[in-house]
């Protein structure tokens, strides 16, 4: 972001609104005006899971029908039948057995599997994968802003939230980058000692008329958003949502997708929100139905479970997608793990998706098929879904060049219609 | 990001070519260092220590103004002050610091049988991650100790010029080497021998996948594998996966000395590549065969391209009792080039100077740079020297990165460093991870790249840890709260200003600090007062917005 935006912006909201730059009292109020004055036409909520390092595909969603994944994977294979069996989805393809936290999402036909999408660029470096895919431009170098920044610059209203966008780490991730201000949640630790907000709360904050009378200072401008965004945060979490929680996995993720939940239980006007897992680089161990993709796998799936449970009638209009830079080699390796492959999977979870069928087109795991005779091929452009997200899911008409260079196809029967 | 440096770099070259006619009347205001600018002696020396140190101290300031700054800054540009025992003590236990990259070979790779158990592979592991281990800490300590402060900001800058990242293979293992031989021998050197080691160093050659470059296989090759009739698909496939890698002869071109799109084609990348097949790494199995150190820098005469070559013009001609020569001429040209002049002076002002150097000064830097050849003291030098480099709008205008951030801190509070690592991974947290940039570019020295909002929260957070001594291995001296005078708390804030910050707090910072006293001696018993308000005030002013700042 320019800092010419970035300070339009925070005057903007604080001259307009006033949320930002209020004493904690006055912040109260305003919380509580944001759920009375929740427009009547909530707008759906996203929450991307971005699994880094690209996971398994084929032992995720498992293709247990087919003899040659059995060839191909002696020792990491899933079996389709007897102890750790997979959890069959229809009848070619199954879940991971440590995934059995979705399953009942799937047969509640809210969970929609999809195979081998991905990106068509050859690169099998994580970072370049990562960059074209949350930048939605594989192999474009020039282009800066992230997908899901694109999408919030596009949607966005004079009645939106101060609080549209999130994501569950220091730094924004890629996607997240660009034009529009997103706000990054900050550290939780900085949150848990009072002490240290309300130092830096004398430090940067500041009222309208101290804002207009001092110097341009963008070390200034990003403390004191720094401050309002923690403080509002910590309000936010500092109340209690009603009804029950779901339990969540102990860990980060489980940690993470229970504070996303809590805020939009708040019913705060939240839109987007992200989360990164790392780990899923399993160039070594990583096992079959026990090992470590099992155990990551275990936290995931509990977790997005938890989730879905724990929002309630909000999955209504809500959408969880997880995604990850490309799958890994058909072929095990010699050291019980996978090497970066090509082809990808991903999961959508929510009230408006064709859940209850895997969706993508799967061609086998014949050399032929396989891409560079090697790797899970990609049959469905990545951006074909991240478009189907903005028309489906958000309601948006992308403008042309929104995915430079790209003209996405409909991905038909993904969401209802 | 990327598209943003570059515009500037474009609008300037642009603005070069027509600007020469109008230098002449400038030269009429044009005085001696300074003189006609705002600062005060404490502020000019304070800008002066901002940015050729990471990080002034009250004891430098003294030191400077005795000293002048220029004769300061010329003994700098030597590099060769002595350092102190807690320096050397602490680098003399990191062994891989003077290994050549034949020695880390044989000290840090374990030869592993197939069949090697997991806790084999563990061990193998952690042995290959030392010199790396080592590699940070010395950067962290030198940043922190060293008294040839020039060369660890030079460093700092080539570190991010050269970009090289750990992550990526062998590249953990060559990178202590490379950091010796290539960035702090090359960072008061001569730029082009710097380039020239950097193209030789197999750090380079794998992280921009030089090493893999080679010739396309011949007629005769394919028809050879045929004819033999083994394997012969896989072979096929071996020799069509091999071919021309144009990932280092690009960054060669974009990143390192020309800048992006600037003078040179595709082709140019190209022909560039060619020059430089062949430049790999010697396999650590083949060493004894061809008779050089494993993971050494290799020739393969058999990888180069034949014919002769034309870059940014130029015929380098085909050289065949000598074909390594070939990219050491390429080397040469770029060196020499007037955009490597203009590019490099342009990074270096911004890095020095401000975020949008002033065009005339980048110009002037850069007729330097080429009159000495690329001598960087010289161009040093003439940053300093530049009438642009005192004025007010510079004064402060940088933004401290991470690195420079956390450094500066040590510095200022005079932090006893037990163990680097957990410094480092607070960079981590902050996103500079030092060398894992993952890009070729380095990390951003902008001020953009770095506000946001998470990340201000961390730095608090770092301040705050630091000063109550929660790191634990990393902790101000014990005698840092001893000059607080007990019963006038009043009085603190400024003491710790002038150790921490060598200025004077602005009203805004000490207003706040002022709000913090009351309330802490308000609810504090006065014998706790220093212990409990002390690191509260040092946080404070270490999480300052003056303090982000250099």
């Amino acid at each position: 972001m320019t800092n010419l935006n970035r300070r339009h912006f925070l005057r903007a909201a604080a001259l307009g609104t006033g949320v930002l730059l209020l004493p904690s009292g006055l912040l109260r109020l305003r919380a509580q005006d944001d759920s009375k004055e929740a427009p009547k036409k909530k707008k759906p909520a996203l929450v991307v899971v971005y699994l880094r390092g690209g996971a398994d595909a084929l032992n995720v969603i498992v293709p247990f029908a087919d003899k040659r994944y059995y060839e191909l994977r002696p020792t990491i294979a899933i079996p389709d039948k007897g102890d750790g069996a997979v959890l069959p989805l229809d009848k070619q393809f199954g879940l991971h057995p440590a995934l059995s936290g979705l399953l009942p999402w799937y047969e509640k036909k809210r969970l929609a599997p999809f195979v081998c999408v991905g990106s068509n660029h050859t690169t099998r470096s994580h970072f370049d994968a990562q960059d074209f895919m949350e930048y939605a431009a594989p192999g474009d170098r020039t282009v800066r802003s992230g997908w899901l920044n694109r999408m919030l610059e596009a949607g966005k209203t004079d009645k939106d939230s101060s609080l549209r966008a999130l994501a569950m780490q220091g730094l924004l991730p890629r996607s997240l980058r660009g034009d529009f201000p997103v706000l990054a949640v900050p550290d939780k630790k900085v949150l848990k000692d009072g002490e240290l907000l309300e130092l830096f709360d004398d430090l940067y904050g500041e009222d309208a008329e101290q804002m207009e009378k001092r110097e341009e200072d963008t070390v200034r401008d990003t403390g004191r958003e720094t401050v309002e965004t923690l403080k509002r945060y910590r309000e936010i979490m500092a109340k209690p949502v009603s009804g029950e929680r779901a339990e969540f996995p102990t860990g980060k993720l489980g940690d993470q997708l229970k504070d996303i939940a809590h805020v939009m239980r708040s019913d705060v006007g939240l839109e987007v929100a992200c989360v990164d897992v790392g780990g899923w680089d399993d160039h070594v161990n990583e096992g079959g139905v026990e090992g470590n993709l099992a155990t990551r796998l275990k936290t995931l799936g509990d977790a997005l479970g938890a989730f879905a449970t724990d929002i309630g009638e909000r999955l209504d209009d809500t959408l969880v997608v997880c995604m990850t830079e490309f799958g890994r080699t058909a072929r095990e390796n010699g050291n019980n793990g996978t090497d970066h492959g090509h082809g990808g999977f991903m999961f959508l979870l929510g009230g408006k998706v064709e859940g209850g069928k895997v969706h993508g087109t799967w061609n086998g795991l014949k050399d032929d098929a396989l891409y560079q005779k090697r790797d899970l091929a990609v049959t469905t452009d990545f951006r074909d879904v991240f478009n189907e997200v903005l028309c489906s899911h958000a309601g948006l008409t992308p403008k042309d060049g929104f995915f430079p260079g790209y003209s996405p196809k409909r991905v038909n029967g993904l969401f209802k219609a | 990001m990327r598209r943003f440096i570059y515009t500037g770099l474009a609008s300037l070259l642009l603005l070069a070519a027509t600007t020469n006619g109008r230098a002449q009347e400038d030269t009429g205001r044009k005085t001696s260092a300074g003189q006609q600018t705002g600062l005060s002696e404490d502020q000019r020396v304070h800008h002066f220590l901002n940015r050729f140190t990471l990080g002034a101290t009250p004891a430098l300031m003294a030191e400077v103004k005795t000293k002048g700054m220029r004769k300061w800054l010329e003994e700098q540009l030597k590099g060769d002050r002595p350092e102190p025992e807690s320096l050397k003590q602490a680098l003399g236990k990191l062994s891989s610091l003077e290994m050549t990259l034949g020695e880390i070979a044989d000290e840090y790779v374990l030869e592993l049988e197939p069949d090697a158990t997991p806790q084999q592979r563990r061990q193998a592991r952690q042995l290959a991650q030392l010199p790396a281990k080592e590699l940070l800490d010395s950067v962290m300590l030198r940043g922190a100790l060293s008294n040839n402060q020039l060369r660890e900001v030079g460093s700092d800058f080539f570190r991010n010029h050269f970009a090289v990242s750990l992550e990526k293979g062998p590249v953990e293992l060559m990178a202590v080497n490379w950091e010796r031989t290539v960035i702090r021998e090359g960072a008061l050197g001569n730029f082009g021998e710097m380039l020239d080691r950097s193209a030789h160093h197999p750090a380079m050659l794998f992280f921009l996948d030089n090493h893999l470059s080679c010739r396309p296989a011949t007629e005769a090759e394919i028809e050879a594998i045929e004819r033999r009739g083994r394997n012969v698909e896989k072979r096929l496939e071996a020799l069509r996966q091999r071919g021309l890698n144009e990932n280092y002869a690009r960054e060669l071109l974009e990143l390192h000395t020309l800048g992006v799109d600037n003078y040179y084609t595709q082709d140019d990348v190209i022909e560039v590549a060619k020059c430089l097949t062949g430049w790999t790494i010697t396999p650590r199995r083949a060493a004894k065969l061809v008779d050089r150190d494993p993971m050494s820098f290799l020739f393969v005469r058999d990888f180069h391209c034949t014919g002769d070559k034309t870059v940014l013009g130029t015929t380098i001609k085909e050289n065949r009792d000598n074909p390594e020569a070939e990219g050491a001429h390429v080397i040469k040209l770029l060196a020499a080039h007037e955009g490597t002049a203009r590019f490099l002076s342009w990074k270096l002002c911004r890095w020095f100077v401000n975020d949008e150097p002033d065009e005339k000064m980048v110009e002037r830097v850069a007729k330097v740079f080429r009159d000495s050849k690329g001598d960087l003291p010289s161009v040093y030098l003439a940053i300093f020297d530049d009438p642009c480099f005192f004025e007010q709008a510079n004064y402060l205008a940088k933004y401290k990165r991470p690195f420079e951030f956390v450094v500066s801190a040590l510095r200022a509070t005079g932090a006893e460093i037990g163990n680097p690592t957990i410094l480092h991974r607070q960079l981590v947290e902050m996103n500079e991870s030092i060398y894992r940039c993952a890009d070729p570019t380095g990390y951003y020295d902008q001020a953009e790249a770095w506000q946001d909002p998470g990340a201000m929260s961390l730095r608090w957070k770092f301040a705050y840890d630091l000063a109550r001594g929660s790191f634990l291995t990393v902790r101000l001296p014990r005698s840092f709260y001893d000059d607080l005078p007990e019963s006038e708390p009043g009085k603190w804030k400024d003491i710790l200003a002038r150790k921490l910050l060598c200025m004077p707090l602005s009203a805004q910072t000490s207003a706040a600090l002022d709000k913090l006293i009351e309330r802490k001696q308000a609810d504090t018993k006065p014998r706790q007062l220093r212990g409990e308000l002390g690191p509260l005030l040092v946080a404070g002013i270490l999480g300052s917005p003056e303090f982000q700042k250099q």
